[in-house]
């Protein structure tokens, strides 16, 4: 059912309505600029990771037969690549313009925390103590599916734990460090935490075929550990 | 009418207040779900307080200037205080009593807690965030609330602007998010396995994800990539189309093609089903339930006057006139 069109009888209109008007589009403007799209990560370390290459050789093998005025798939890449650094460098500039508004208002918005490519190479937090007088690591988080820590978590640590697989944020690493050092002298107070060691398995998801041939094995690999020594509970 | 003074019009016409009304109880009921959710997992002290004070994480790498955070202490008291703040808001901006302050109130707050989650936070917390800030503008008090009954708030008209400015806000999410479905896994590329990837990720799949390798589930998996990716994509559509059905007649095929069928049953239907599954699948909090609470400003006034007459069973149209009239 179509609504009737609705407009005011006066052709001439207020200053407030004008107002209005203009408000609405400057709103609209600038969420919609600061919206427009722009690789998340565009750094040479991302670029070069092996699951990006991958992407990209897919991406541009498959574009090629449609650009043949480029020679190579290299070419083509590398074109493309810095055309989409300099439309990055421009897009950054302008969008200044709108950030103060933007930001004043709680209204950046990207919308890239939910939308990316789903790795085919998912990282798995895991976390380690050493505790007083012990003589080995114990595991104490392991985020595998399944196990009983995984179900104790919720997914706003999951976030964390992707958050901090990024390079950058070695004091929130350290802090979060001490968190599950708390958490297990809550659990253990005769033998608390001595140190706390973070790392990641990278997995790698079998194909819906592997899986029906029968192999689901995700070949966990060990990456990015770090380890910290817990400093003394003053409350002990 | 010049363009510009059609293009002024558009911005200043009016309708009923009962869409907003809806949208209002959905959002509020949906900022105090959000809020419940944090106090009963015990995570408000973990996620706001300082380290000392029992806080995960430090404050001294927040440096957006319009926290709350950065002007009043990270204790224990503060925190708490700032929850129930937004709570007891949410709650008075559900059933519409002081609506302009219950809003200001969901906003300030929420903007200083979403900076203060820098890591723990999620596209949900945004969707909160831009959402906060129209209900901070819009006049969702006027109908079917209790400023509207008690307070002689009610109004019989308001801008079609705020209604507007919400379905344009979801439909630059889904847009946005479809357009970044760049990865080959969206595509035949990658044998549209993006939803079978996406319940194999650890942390947001709730199960081991080989079920959906099964022979008969993989391709409803790839059917639910090519169908979802595109829906997200052109989500525009349906906002040309809600444009063009104001008017009855249309010049051109496009145009009149566009108009032709009300798309909100396919949009918003698929947009149900989708978080549904998503919802069922993975464990993303209430991601579903922020989406969903925005959809009725795609409802029209009297549509959801007869939604709200059959919630409630309150005929809010006469009381609103009484009101109005008063």
């Amino acid at each position: 059912m179509a609504e009737a069109e609705q407009v005011p009888g006066q052709p001439e209109f207020t200053w407030k309505q004008k107002l209005l008007a203009a408000f609405v589009t400057w709103h609209l403007v600038a969420v919609i600029f600061y919206v427009l799209p722009y690789p998340p990560y565009f750094d040479e370390a991302t670029l070069n990771r092996p699951e990006s290459k991958e992407e990209l050789h897919i991406l541009f093998s498959s574009l090629k037969p449609f650009a043949p005025w480029w020679d190579t798939q290299e070419e083509m890449q590398t074109k493309v690549l810095a055309a989409t650094r300099a439309y990055m460098d421009g897009y950054f500039e302008v969008r200044k313009v709108f950030e103060p508004y933007l930001e004043a208002t709680g209204s950046t918005q990207t919308w890239n925390l939910f939308a990316g490519t789903p790795p085919k190479y998912p990282m798995v937090f895991m976390v380690d103590v050493y505790p007083d007088r012990g003589t080995n690591w114990v595991p104490f988080q392991d985020m595998n599916w399944g196990t009983r820590d995984f179900e104790a978590l919720h997914f706003r640590h999951f976030e964390v734990m992707g958050n901090l697989a990024a390079p950058g944020w070695e004091a929130h690493r350290q802090w979060y460090a001490n968190y599950w050092a708390r958490r297990w002298n809550q659990l253990h107070p005769n033998t608390p935490a001595r140190w706390v060691r973070f790392y990641y398995l990278r997995l790698t998801t079998p194909s819906a075929a592997q899986v029906r041939a029968g192999d689901s094995d995700r070949r966990p690999m060990r990456v990015q550990e770090w380890m910290w020594q817990v400093p003394p509970d003053p409350k002990r | 009418m010049t363009r510009w003074q059609r293009y002024v019009a558009f911005w200043n016409e009016k309708e009923a207040p009962d869409a907003l009304a809806l949208l209002r109880i959905t959002l509020g009921l949906s900022f105090s779900a959000n809020l419940l959710e944090q106090i009963i997992r015990g995570d408000v002290i973990e996620f706001y307080a300082e380290i000392a004070h029992g806080g995960i994480f430090g404050f001294q790498y927040n440096s957006y200037p319009y926290s709350l955070f950065q002007y009043v202490p990270m204790s224990s008291g503060w925190v708490w205080g700032l929850v129930l703040l937004q709570l007891f808001a949410s709650l008075t901006f559900t059933v519409g009593l002081f609506t302009r302050l219950s809003g200001i109130a969901i906003f300030v707050t929420q903007l200083a807690f979403f900076d203060r989650m820098t890591l723990f936070r999620f596209g949900a917390d945004e969707v909160y965030r831009v959402a906060a800030y129209l209900m901070m503008l819009a006049p969702m008090g006027a109908a079917f609330s209790l400023d509207a009954a008690w307070r002689g708030k009610g109004r019989a008209e308001v801008g079609k602007w705020a209604r507007r400015l919400f379905m344009a806000q979801l439909a630059i999410i889904y847009v946005r998010t479809g357009v970044v479905k760049l990865g080959s896994t969206w595509s035949i590329m990658g044998d549209w396995a993006a939803v079978y990837l996406s319940v194999n990720l650890p942390g947001i799949a709730r199960w081991n994800g080989d079920w959906a390798a099964h022979a008969l589930v993989y391709p409803l998996t790839q059917m639910g990539t090519f169908v979802f990716s595109w829906w997200e994509f052109t989500w525009f559509l349906l906002l040309i189309n809600q444009f063009l059905r104001r008017k009855n007649a249309h010049k051109g095929i496009v145009k009149r093609a566009l108009a032709r069928f009300d798309l909100r049953p396919v949009y918003l239907g698929l947009g149900l089903c989708m978080h549904l599954g998503i919802l069922i699948i993975m464990d993303i909090g209430l991601f579903a339930i922020v989406m969903w609470s925005l959809y009725p400003a795609y409802i029209r006034p009297e549509e959801a006057r007869r939604v709200l007459a059959l919630l409630f069973g309150w005929v809010g149209a006469g009381r609103r006139e009484r009101a109005a009239e008063a």
